[in-house]
């Protein structure tokens, strides 16, 4: 069963990589994840699955992270997209002259 | 704007990163540095002269990173290490490691290639940032020297607060050779305030209810400073307690209602105590498995009083039934204050019973045989002053005879790589302890196998003449893995012969030590004599039963009730 949570992160250096690390290591796997821009810093959102660990002693685990902000369990629910994630996501199927764009875009498609 | 009007604008003054870096160092109050230097941290170790901090070269750096550790865990300050980009960087990590698993604050320095370079595979060019995510409580990259100041308040302010751990910041060479303005100045971070849990008052019901209650103690006892309000908590209440090894010194060891370390280990009166309590209140300490054996029938009896500076502690491996997370004074002293059960008449039966075992399985010091036996010669060792020594020591059968048969009264006067099982840990860890406290007798316990892995620092003893006594307890193998290999693998012994070792008195009198080799029981009184009443590093080779084993020990698997008691040699 997954476990969601929601992970307020500071903008400092390796604050994604240092978060995800400590979630493996602990012995969940991630299933789902999506990041975007909050204020100065990010928001993570993830799906994780543990083989009988303990969710709540994982978000006292993470929240102990000087990087990490606020940590919430939450409900399963869709990323809700933001006029901004919009903005982007139209961007990227404008034609770009940049090659490694257009071939990141040709893969995905 | 001519030439003359410039002139005559007085510059505001300009400092170097190298320079600010170590002058905000001196501003937080370090005095000693554990390093090694190379290519990209020169800039620093170029500002480090007439700067007022002592700086010891050791030869490795591992050997830095694990002398800031025995000076942070005895003074619990934030012990500083400092080292070179790439190899120098990556010796640091097993220090590194070791501090985390145990809990000690340290602040690691690394030089790194200027910032344009890095992720170009540059000469000496590694991430440790990367490398060492796992094992730091935090980390930085310092990108700007503005940055200087306020990394460096907030690095040594995370090292120290809450549960403690290492810090490592990474400098690239460009951040220290630039300047900026002298006048940037360190922010000053408030402590971490401290709110009493709701939950004591529930922790006081349970222990004025409980008919065998027991204290469990650990190491963070010793990290939080509480071992005056734990002592006072004790005394008020009249119940037992045992400890883990790293919570050694919490309360004497001779305190007459303290029945020893429990574990894998342990005294079979703390182990039969624990599996036979209805309550065990739990101090600074995490249920480790080296102390709990099989964690599911882990005092299979008592409700669980959990108080931890680390509230990820509490629940992660058993269940509280109160929850105290926080800060261990606060709690002690609340506990304290609002204890005014007196149950010495509930728990009359259970004390006598625990006092009974603790008499009836006391340690026997009557080994048959030929060769000096290592508990009585360490018993007798740490006896002989009333003042107690400060012991580091290697990780190894040496390691838990230390922790069996010393005496400790004092707490951070027993560093023992607990956690990771650092084999030469013990040797470094020793100069940290003595350059932190040079009024304290400090004595290195070592073994044949732990004490090669960081051999290389009799010189740095030998060059500042730190005066640290080292007992090397010589059984010509590696014993822990020879005992496992006896009992757990038929025997078959696979790469644990260390005949071949060195003549260590003669390596000793090479780095410049003092030294002298005993091998008969009869030796040992006056080599003891020798070893505490000579001035000067000096180092106490002693030749022991290569057969010799640690007893009792629980195996892998069982509960700590199923000690097993093997032939003492």
């Amino acid at each position: 069963m997954s476990n969601h949570f929601e992970i307020r992160l500071k903008s400092s250096e390796g604050a994604l990589l240092r978060t995800l690390g400590l979630i493996q290591r602990r012995g969940f796997a991630i299933a789902e994840m999506a990041l975007r821009a909050d204020g100065e810093g990010q928001l993570l959102r993830l799906a994780v699955s543990g083989q009988g660990r303990c969710p709540e002693i994982l978000a006292r685990q993470v929240a102990r992270l000087h990087d990490v902000i606020t940590i919430e369990r939450i409900e399963h629910e869709p990323w809700q997209a933001t006029v901004a994630d919009c903005a982007r996501a139209l961007a990227n199927l404008v034609p770009s002259s940049d090659p490694w764009r257009l071939a990141s875009n040709e893969m995905r498609g | 704007m001519t030439a003359s009007t410039a002139e005559a604008r007085p510059q505001p003054a300009r400092i170097s990163g190298a320079r600010l870096l170590v002058r905000c160092l001196a501003e937080l109050g370090v005095d000693t540095v554990f390093g090694y230097p190379g290519g990209a941290i020169m800039p620093i170790y170029d500002a480090l002269p007439g700067s007022g901090i002592r700086h010891i070269l050791t030869r490795h750096e591992q050997g830095a990173a694990l002398a800031a550790d025995g000076y942070a865990r005895v003074t619990r300050k934030a012990g500083v290490c400092m080292a070179t980009s790439g190899p120098g960087a990556t010796n640091l990590v097993t220090g590194l490691a070791n501090s985390m698993l145990d809990s000690v604050p340290v602040v690691a320095i690394t030089g790194q290639v200027p910032t344009a370079m890095m992720g170009t595979d540059a000469f000496q060019e590694v991430d440790v940032f990367g490398i060492t995510l796992p094992i730091v409580k935090h980390s930085y990259i310092i990108r700007d020297t503005a940055d200087i100041p306020e990394v460096l308040a907030e690095a040594f302010h995370l090292a120290t607060e809450g549960r403690p751990g290492p810090v490592l910041i990474d400098v690239p060479k460009d951040v220290t050779v630039a300047e900026i303005e002298a006048s940037v100045r360190m922010p000053r971070i408030a402590p971490t305030s401290t709110a009493v849990p709701a939950a004591i008052g529930d922790a006081v019901e349970a222990m004025a209810g409980a008919s065998r209650p027991l204290f469990y103690m650990g190491g963070g006892i010793e990290i939080a400073g509480a071992e005056d309000e734990v002592r006072a908590l004790i005394e008020r209440t009249g119940f037992p307690s045992v400890c883990t090894l790293k919570g050694l010194g919490a309360v004497p060891t001779d305190h007459p209602d303290f029945l020893g370390m429990l574990g894998m280990h342990g005294m079979r009166a703390a182990n039969l105590a624990v599996q036979e309590c209805d309550l065990l209140i739990v101090t600074g300490a995490r249920f480790d498995d080296r102390a709990t054996g099989k964690l599911d029938e882990f005092a299979p009896h008592a409700r669980v009083i959990h108080m931890d500076g680390d509230p990820a502690e509490i629940g992660k491996l058993r269940k509280a039934d109160v929850a105290l997370p926080g800060d261990l004074i606060s709690n002690l002293n609340a506990l304290k204050r609002q204890a005014d059960f007196d149950s010495s008449a509930r728990i009359a039966a259970w004390k006598a019973r625990c006092l009974a075992n603790r008499r009836e399985h006391a340690w026997r010091y009557d080994a048959p045989g030929e060769f000096i036996y290592a508990p009585a010669l360490l018993k007798a060792m740490s006896e002989r002053s009333e003042n107690d020594l400060t012991i580091a020591c290697d990780v190894g059968q040496h390691q838990m005879w230390v922790a069996q048969h010393c005496r400790f009264r004092r707490p951070r006067t027993h560093l023992t790589s607990g956690g990771l099982g650092t084999m030469g840990y013990g040797l470094p860890a020793g100069i940290g302890a003595k350059l932190a406290h040079p009024e304290e007798t400090v004595v290195v316990v070592s073994g044949d196998g732990s004490i090669m892995m960081n051999i290389q620092e009799l010189a740095t003893l030998k060059r500042y003449d730190i005066d640290v006594r080292i007992v090397l307890l010589d059984n010509s193998s590696l014993g822990m893995v020879r005992q496992w290999q006896e009992l757990f693998f038929a025997g078959n012994y696979s790469e644990i012969d260390l005949s071949d070792n060195p003549d260590f008195a003669a390596l000793a009198r090479v780095f410049g030590l003092q030294a002298r080799t005993i091998e008969r029981r009869d030796q040992v009184d006056e080599a003891l004599d020798w070893l505490l009443n000579e001035p000067g590093p000096s180092l106490l080779h002693v030749r022991i039963d290569p057969t010799a084993n640690v007893w009792p020990l629980v195996p892998p698997g069982k509960n700590n009730a199923d000690m097993i008691q093997g032939e003492t040699r």
